[in-house]
């Protein structure tokens, strides 16, 4: 047995566990343009205590919800210092060569920062709370419109559900392939930049081969079991909107509409 | 019935303009409930010839039916499918779902089996392999024994006639390994028309029969005794005996002659018992 990484489905029987997919993936996005768009410290305040309200309804706890977030601090430090650094300005704290450091930049990038670690909030609590397929049909359904400009749009839900799916597992994967090459020497720990990026390609490598038997062997084991790109339905049909489902769409759009006038 | 005839199956895979024939001439006939075990080192062809089977690889050479369903035949290739369903090696690599149950309705669901009789068909289906338990479970949270369960319930729920294990054995441990063979023995005790690939020589021991083959060609196809105890047929299909056969001839070989070879640990002890 291992332990679920992040973007697993979690069971629950929360209200986010029950609200009906559609609504809920519309309302992620919703509330995802609402983060993106804002950009005021009120409005992150607002969109950092949206996302505890949402954690609280979940029941599935802050560490789900911040999982894969502490990863990302190498990601976030780049991001604050290339703002900080490159920053367009006039008010400028030192500059030296092609540097114009500045207070401006920083804010930019904290801004920037702010607004990945909460998509990725948003993102942990969306995938924890639903399950894969149901997020499928949700997909499928969100995207209808585009069948009449030709878009497959089955085989696009299908692609995307089932990438969501294999990203713990790829997880897992990049995980005991950085074991297998640092046992054979690699040296992923060093501080040394240089080092960093050079020791990702043992790393890249293995993966994207893991990648493409891994869809291969997918792909053939769903055709043994009768997937057709125009038959047959993927995901359990659709429930009827409760009226928990239209109390949470409502309060998810006047939620996003504060978060944007602020 | 016949489960399976085949008549001089070749097959050959194409790469860079380079031909590579992995089946030549292959002649087959399964009863149907048969147990058959298709045994060969890796590359012999094992797997080619039963994704020939459900229609995975186009039929190119002879004449092939199963369960009176013609491969060829692209109209009924999905009811070809149904009824022939294929466990894989690797159970990760067969989920589409990261929940048990949603992943055993996959197949129901494409062939568009009403929605109402999708959950007792997925909890019939999991209990047949001891894992109804799971069934709101993720795959990744179970032992690969398991998973591998999961997967063949994803396959017993489409109701299959004809059940092919490619090589479903060979990624599990010890334990998985049993809980698998087991799960196997049960299904073919219910009837079920079973097609296992393995290199395994010990796995293939309660099969009616098994495909002996090597380098693409049928070498032979006997019972269980018959195969597994002759050594240079074995040595020939570059497989090595089971314990049981391999004591048997070192024991020859020293002078020692044993009444029969045996071809289980059980059948050699009672053997070495009956010496005097």
């Amino acid at each position: 047995m291992s332990f679920l990484p992040a973007g697993s489905y979690r069971e629950g029987d929360s209200i986010l566990h029950k609200m009906d997919p559609f609504c809920k993936l519309l309302c992620t996005l919703l509330f995802l343009t609402a983060v993106i768009l804002s950009d005021t410290f009120p409005g992150y305040l607002l969109g950092a205590a949206g996302l505890l309200a949402v954690t609280m309804v979940s029941r599935l706890g802050l560490r789900t919800a911040l999982s894969g977030v502490k990863r990302m601090w190498l990601f976030f430090c780049l991001i604050l210092l290339m703002n900080t650094a490159f920053f367009e300005t006039e008010q400028t704290w030192w500059e030296w060569w092609i540097f114009r450091f500045s207070a401006d930049g920083l804010i930019q990038g904290l801004q920037v920062v702010l607004r990945v670690a909460m998509a990725m909030v948003l993102g942990n609590l969306l995938l924890s709370a639903s399950s894969p397929l149901e997020l499928v049909g949700a997909m499928e359904s969100l995207m209808y419109p585009l069948k009449f400009v030709g878009v497959p749009i089955r085989d696009v839900a299908m692609i995307l559900g089932v990438a969501i799916q294999f990203i713990p597992a790829f997880s897992e994967e990049a995980e005991t392939i950085r074991k297998a090459q640092t046992a054979r020497g690699a040296r992923f720990e060093s501080r040394k930049l240089s080092e960093k990026a050079g020791s990702v390609v043992p790393l890249v490598v293995p993966i994207f081969l893991a990648a493409f038997r891994r869809a291969d062997e997918l792909a053939m084991a769903m055709e043994a079991r009768g997937y057709r790109r125009t038959k047959g339905k993927i995901r359990k049909r659709r429930r009827h909107l409760s009226p928990a489902d239209g109390i949470g769409l409502l309060l998810c759009v006047l939620f996003c509409a504060a978060e944007v006038l602020l | 019935m016949q489960a399976v005839t085949g008549k001089q199956i070749s097959f050959t895979y194409e790469y860079d303009g380079v031909s590579n024939p992995v089946l030549e001439d292959i002649s087959i006939e399964i009863e149907a409930g048969e147990f058959i075990a298709i045994l060969g080192a890796n590359g012999c062809g094992k797997s080619t010839l039963v994704r020939l089977l459900n229609g995975l690889l186009p039929l190119e050479k002879g004449e092939l039916k199963v369960w009176n369903l013609d491969p060829r035949q692209e109209s009924r290739l999905w009811e070809l499918r149904r009824l022939c369903g294929m466990v894989f090696q690797n159970p990760d690599n067969q989920f589409v779902s990261s929940i048990v149950e949603e992943d055993v309705a996959f197949g129901l669901r494409n062939y568009d089996t009403p929605e109402e009789e999708i959950p007792e068909r997925v909890g019939r289906a999991l209990s047949l392999v001891g894992m109804q338990e799971y069934e709101r479970y993720s795959p990744h949270m179970l032992s690969g024994g398991q998973k591998q369960r999961v997967a063949m319930a994803g396959v017993l729920a489409m109701e299959p006639e004809i059940l092919i294990f490619d090589e479903a054995t060979s990624m599990l441990d010890p334990q998985g390994r049993r809980e698998v063979l087991a799960c196997l023995k049960q299904l073919h005790e219910m009837g079920k028309t079973i097609l296992m690939i393995t290199h395994y020589v010990e796995e293939v021991l309660d099969a009616d029969r098994i495909f002996l083959m090597q380098k693409g060609k049928l070498l032979k196809s006997g019972s269980p005794r018959e195969i597994l105890t002759d050594r240079e047929l074995l040595t020939q299909a570059e497989l090595i005996p089971p314990l049981a056969v391999r004591i048997y001839y070192d024991l020859k070989d020293s002078g020692i002659l044993l009444d029969r070879c045996p071809l289980t640990n059980e059948e050699l002890v009672e053997e070495l018992c009956r010496l005097k």
